[in-house]
């Protein structure tokens, strides 16, 4: 086995892994990123189509009543993401101040703004600054997308109702920007962007870190985060993908790679002052697993809509972002534009059962329907969780990760508060009593496994996202939310990650 | 397209490879297939699943389907003909009038699980060809992203935007 010396090794380059490498690698350091996914060509693997994409491997437990998942990809889930962009609200990071309920972050969102907008600038974010339930903030780089005709509807619908539609954030250039062209709402974002202007990670961080000299490894897994007898992380042991293993050395380990993940690899990372595996102290490893309360609903209008073109995203209202005075339930939820399903085959096929007339009428309105997202706060609960599944392993002898995930009274209160808002935001839009809905069964936003926190017996991972109990090692992606807000939480992952990032720079340099 | 000629291609040359009798079966069940077509996604067009588009990639999908699955379907597809005689006299299911079709089909959906689950595998083979045929997005409207070049005309900006 060869050994290889970094001055950090990266494990995961998602959102935050390519942050933090891009980062990193940017200040001079000589930086290992790793990834157990390939390394897309958009221009050649997503052109015919959508590229076969590597799941993670996961099993869920028969009472799991949502399923996350997420891909291996250098960039991550953010490949195939559809680039909504949202801020947290500062709210969010006091949910136990002031509402009552979560917890608190470890840090404000003053704290967090300054990277939020660093990330917004390196990735072209477009967006209005006009929405009244954000914090006040500077004009977006780029601004906002044109509003589609289903946008414009639903827009229409949620004025007459007092609320305040804005256009949504997108990591989706509305305009020529650093080298790259303008969305052409070709409506593929989800088969992954084969035109350049979503800028997920694969398009941004990682190119500039592998400019800045980064080691970026593809098809590259992580077996063991090594660590001395003193329990300090000094590196990590590796599998290239002939199944060659090597051993890296560093004083600096910073893993990335998801909520589902992590657990797993820190768990089986025992040494000898680390018998139950890195991070376990607590009893907060791999609990606290949060999806996201939502669903989609559709509704048909009069006229024409093409709800199945364009960016998913379009216009959102946040008016019960935190809460309303006839809910029943805790925090609350963001609506935005998404889109039919396309094209119809699928959506015939895979969401209708109907059959004859029914069928066939119901798809003649097709052009005429849109779709909404509801993303609402998840409170997290320590009996949802990823474990190592006790029978089933993966090819190199680990367990596979089992997941549970139980949905609560609360959750169902607020997606069945949110259908009805978005009901009525449609029919004041001019919307028939057609309508079709479905809570999320599956999940791509899994956060919390890791929790950020003051207290090590109570968390993983300090402000920073150092792990309480190795030093040298950080973890740094979806696993440290301590609360899961109620927006998609890219943008949030990445401004924690160049917080971090900005933090060890800083250190090394004092 | 290639694809599709690539696929189309692979069943003709396996249906070349059919004996006589069993080529015959085969074309009596894609044409019950056919039919069964026609109530599920009934068209304005009395001809659609007789020589459109549609018919093209339903005979497609058939042909590329596995064997063993066509065989499973085409019990069912027999029982419908069969199920139609009980009904009227001689007559096949093909014979029956629309109405007459669509009610067999249910009583057959709640009355056999079987039947019910091979119902779900054609109507997913047949809701499929339509709606992926020229006019199948005739009907819906649905425009494909390879036609996308006057995309933008169909967004106007909002009043309320900055």
């Amino acid at each position: 086995m060869d050994r290889l010396e970094y001055e950090a090794i990266i494990i995961g380059l998602g959102p935050s892994g390519a942050v933090i490498t891009e980062s990193l690698s940017g200040a001079g350091w000589k930086v290992l990123a790793l990834d157990e996914g390939p390394w897309y060509n958009p221009f050649r693997d997503f052109r015919l189509g959508e590229a076969p994409r590597i799941p993670l491997g996961l099993v869920y437990s028969e009472d799991s009543e949502v399923k996350p998942g997420m891909v291996k990809a250098v960039g991550g889930g953010m490949v195939f993401y559809a680039g909504v962009f949202f801020r947290l609200h500062p709210n969010d990071f006091r949910t136990w101040t002031k509402f009552g309920c979560g917890t608190n972050w470890p840090l404000t969102y003053e704290e967090l703004a300054p990277f939020y907008r660093e990330v917004e600038i390196f990735t072209g974010a477009s967006g209005s600054n006009t929405n009244i339930f954000e914090a006040p903030r500077e004009p977006y780089p780029n601004p906002p997308h044109p509003l589609s005709p289903a946008s414009q509807a639903f827009s229409k619908g949620a004025r007459a109702l007092g609320c305040h539609p804005v256009p949504t954030p997108m990591s989706v250039l509305s305009r020529p920007y650093r080298g790259r062209p303008s969305c052409t709402y070709c409506s593929k974002c989800g088969w992954g962007c084969i035109v350049g202007d979503k800028s997920s990670p694969e398009m941004t961080y990682i190119p500039a870190a592998k400019k800045n000299g980064a080691d970026i490894r593809p098809r590259h897994k992580v077996l063991t985060i090594e660590t001395n007898n003193q329990g300090r992380a000094t590196g990590v042991v590796f599998k290239d993908q002939e199944g060659a293993r090597h051993k890296a050395q560093s004083d600096l380990v910073v893993l990335c790679g998801s909520a589902l993940l992590d657990p797993g690899l820190l768990k089986r990372s025992r040494g000898p002052a680390h018998p139950d595996g890195l991070g376990a102290r607590s009893g907060m490893l791999g609990r606290n697993l949060m999806t996201h309360t939502g669903g989609r609903y559709m509704a048909r209008f009069p006229q024409v809509v093409n709800g199945y073109m364009g960016l998913s995203g379009g216009a959102n209202v946040q008016d019960f972002y935190d809460g309303a005075p006839d809910a029943e339930f805790s925090r609350g939820y963001t609506i935005y534009v998404s889109l039919v399903p396309e094209p119809p085959s699928t959506f015939a096929d895979w969401y209708l059962e109907s059959w004859g007339e029914e069928l066939v009428e119901t798809m003649s309105s097709y052009n005429r329907m849109t779709r909404l997202a509801v993303v609402g706060e998840d409170q997290a609960h320590p009996e949802n969780c990823v474990t190592p599944d006790p029978d089933l392993t993966d090819e190199d002898g680990f367990p596979l990760v089992r997941i549970r995930y139980l949905g609560t009274d609360n959750e169902k209160r607020l997606f069945a508060h949110a259908l009805q808002r978005c009901r009525e935001i449609c029919r004041a839009g001019g919307a028939d009593d057609w309508e079709f809905y479905h809570p999320a069964s599956s999940s791509v936003h899994p956060l919390g496994t890791c929790r950020m926190g003051e207290d090590p017996g109570k968390s993983v991972v300090d402000r920073w996202g150092a792990c309480h109990d190795v030093p040298g090692l950080y973890i740094m992606d979806s696993s440290v939310f301590p609360t899961s807000g109620a927006v998609n939480p890219a943008l949030t992952i990445m401004a924690l990650a160049s917080r971090t990032a900005n933090h060890l720079i800083t250190g090394r340099r004092g | 397209m290639r694809r599709k000629v690539f696929i189309g291609t692979c069943g003709a040359a396996l249906a070349g490879t059919l004996s006589g009798k069993a080529r015959a079966d085969e074309d009596k069940n894609f044409r019950v297939l056919c039919q069964l077509a026609s109530v599920v996604v009934p068209d304005k067009d009395p001809e659609v699943w007789e020589k459109s588009s549609a018919r093209e990639e339903l005979k497609r999908a058939w042909q590329v389907s596995k064997a063993e699955e066509r065989e499973e379907l085409s019990v069912s597809l027999t029982l419908l003909d069969k199920e139609a005689g009980k009904l009227e006299g001689d007559r096949d299911f093909a014979s029956l009038k629309p109405s007459a079709r669509a009610a067999l089909l249910r009583g057959l959906i709640d009355k056999s699980p079987q039947f019910a689950k091979d119902f779900a595998s054609m109507r997913s083979m047949i809701v499929r060809a339509f709606y992926s045929s020229p006019v199948g997005y005739q009907r819906t409207g649905y425009i494909p992203s390879d036609q996308f070049t006057g995309y933008r005309r169909f967004f106007i900006p909002d009043e309320g935007r900055d």
